[in-house]
């Protein structure tokens, strides 16, 4: 992926501005992203990796940090 | 066999002990014991009928997830012969129609049954109104196991599970017999590994499903079936004059004997899995104290909620239309809506499919729409919402808002109950109308005299019994583990505490005779 986890982090917050993602390892856990955030964020991956995240990918060890995404996303991306 | 019976307790009883004893001898097949109790418990409590819909159902979706996991193996075997990445692209895909026919195939089958059973003699009933009745009989639980193996299917397609090869395995995990009546809907990865894994009696464990148990006998007797007969009495025969104050009575009663029932089953059933070690996942968390209708339903029959998230709404709002729908409406209405647009709309139809979940009957379809109409406009109204709080000053942090919030969602989640309640729309609106037009015509007595209670309305041991509940609930809501502070009382404490309880549930059971001892989520 052509993006530093950082520069990810910072796309992240474009999308939902009020979360910590540097540090928050529970954004599923503790309902920091309902669903609403948890689609748009797909929507927003989607667009910028080309991507398609299925539903299946959406399980708390995906969407708990901004490390996890990152994961999912490379791995995705690798898939293709 | 109700679960409230001397029947039930020598079945379950002489489960336990055999279930123990084949654990300390043979533990490696020690839940085939539990597979006989499941498949002994259906066919007497079902019908050997109902027996063949469970085996066949599990048959169904057995041989579904293993030949999906076969066709899995043989595309990322095919993918690793080639290096050529489009070729590996074009065998994903060429493997993903095939599997995904097994898939649909399954789920017709499986769901196919299930709507046949559950919805053909009501639309037959709204086409032909002269037909006669085709007689079929809804077997005990179908609902629950269908939309569990359903489940299953779907995730070992998605790859989130591995595939079961022992059909006596599978076989237990669709039929296991604590979740047949009213469910919980379990997932696979969290029941199926404790279904088969070697448990000895664990004693501590043992008296947690006992108190739970105690709790789910005193929240179906002392409360469900103590008001069954007001609610059907008031509901029974609607009319035009019905006054509204009696509706609404009927209605808070409806609450408290829904909850009772079904939370109180849940619990009766949740406790007899502990007893051999296994827990079920939740269906409730304290959810009249929810702060809105959507956190109601996070909260109320959790297990169906989850089910509808993972399998319905999040692959519907995922889809091409739906995610196109969220990009016009962010264009044209701004950011918010165009957030919660595709969603809202997915949620309506999620809930409608609820409502269709408990029958084909108008009512619920109205009621799922009711529900899902509301917590829409709810998440589409929220800058408005927040706005107007900020612009009165409304803190919404503070304990007043947290009480107000939670009142208000019972008032929202009961007048969706005129539609749960009633079984035709047109008495739900009647209803509806009396509660703002015709309110209490008569001074309240009259009323119920005029009505036929000439007894009371609500008797009042059921009032103490829901306060009891509320406060239950309501330490729970606080975090503490009530059933690990009961434990830890005396002995003649607890010992005092369940002669009680035991007083009101055996005061209950010339109700039983009168009302029956059934629950109402076993219909579904």
């Amino acid at each position: 992926m052509d993006m530093t986890l950082e520069e990810f982090i910072e796309l992240l917050q474009d999308i939902k501005e009020d979360v910590d993602f540097e540090n928050c390892t529970t954004l599923i856990d503790d309902h920091v992203l309902d669903s609403f955030d948890i689609l748009s964020t797909i929507s927003a991956l989607n667009e910028e990796f080309d991507i398609s995240i299925p539903a299946a990918e959406i399980v708390p060890e995906n969407f708990n940090s901004a490390a996890a995404l990152y994961a999912m996303v490379e791995r995705l991306l690798d898939e293709e | 066999m109700e679960l409230f019976s001397a029947q039930f307790l020598i079945f379950l009883a002489a489960a336990w002990c055999i279930y123990m004893v084949l654990g300390r001898v043979k533990p490696g097949i020690q839940w085939t014991a539990l597979l006989a109790a499941s498949l002994a418990f259906y066919a007497i409590a079902g019908g050997w009928q109902s027996l063949v819909y469970v085996i066949g159902a599990a048959t169904v979706s057995w041989a579904a997830a293993v030949w999906l996991e076969k066709l899995e193996g043989q595309s990322k075997a095919a993918r690793k012969a080639v290096s050529d990445r489009a070729e590996k692209k074009a065998i994903k895909a060429r493997f993903t129609v095939r599997k995904r026919l097994v898939l649909i195939g399954a789920l017709a089958i499986c769901l196919g049954v299930l709507g046949y059973l559950k919805y053909w003699e009501t639309i037959l009933g709204y086409l032909m109104p002269d037909a006669g009745h085709l007689g079929l009989v809804l077997p005990l639980g179908i609902s629950f196991f269908t939309f569990q193996v359903t489940g299953y299917v779907i995730d070992v397609y998605n790859g989130k599970e591995p595939a079961e090869r022992n059909l006596a395995k599978h076989l237990l995990f669709t039929a296991y017999f604590p979740q047949l009546i009213q469910g919980p809907i379990n997932k696979h990865r969290a029941l199926a590994p404790q279904l088969t894994a070697p448990h000895a009696p664990d004693v501590h464990g043992m008296r947690r499903g006992l108190v739970r148990i105690a709790l789910g006998l005193f929240k179906k007797f002392a409360v469900a079936v103590m008001l069954q007969k007001t609610v059907g009495d008031i509901f029974g025969h609607v009319d035009d004059s019905i006054p509204g104050a009696l509706v609404v009575v009927g209605l808070l009663a409806y609450n408290a004997q829904l909850y009772g029932d079904f939370s109180g089953g849940i619990d009766m059933v949740e406790g007899v899995s502990e007893l051999f070690g296994i827990e079920m996942g939740p269906n409730f968390r304290q959810p009249y104290f929810s702060v809105s209708l959507a956190d109601f339903w996070t909260r109320w029959h959790i297990s169906l909620g989850a089910w509808m998230r993972d399998y319905v709404f999040y692959p519907l709002a995922l889809t091409k239309p739906f995610q196109e729908l969220g990009k016009k409406a962010g264009a044209r209405f701004g950011k918010h809506i165009g957030r919660t647009a595709g969603a809202c709309i997915a949620n309506v139809i999620v809930f409608l499919l609820v409502g269709l979940w408990h029958g084909a009957q108008a009512h619920y379809l109205v009621w799922g729409l009711y529900n899902g109409v509301i917590v829409a406009l709810a998440d589409l109204f929220k800058p408005l919402f927040d706005r107007m709080a900020e612009r009165f000053h409304v803190n919404r942090e503070g304990t007043p808002w947290h009480i107000v919030a939670i009142v208000r969602t019972f008032i929202v989640v009961t007048i969706g109950r005129y539609f749960d309640c009633m079984p035709r729309v047109g008495d739900a609106l009647i209803c509806l109308r009396n509660t703002v037009t015709n309110f209490m015509p008569v001074p309240w007595d009259e009323m119920l005299l005029a009505s036929g209670f000439t007894k009371g309305l609500i008797p009042g041991r059921a009032l103490l019994c829901i306060a009891v509940i509320l406060v239950i609930d309501y330490l729970y809501e606080k975090g503490v583990d009530v059933r690990e502070r009961f434990l830890a009382l005396p002995v003649l404490v607890r010992f005092a505490v369940y002669l009680v309880l035991g007083f009101f549930v055996v005061s209950s059971l010339n109700h039983v005779s009168e009302v029956g001892g059934g629950f109402m989520y076993a219909n579904f």
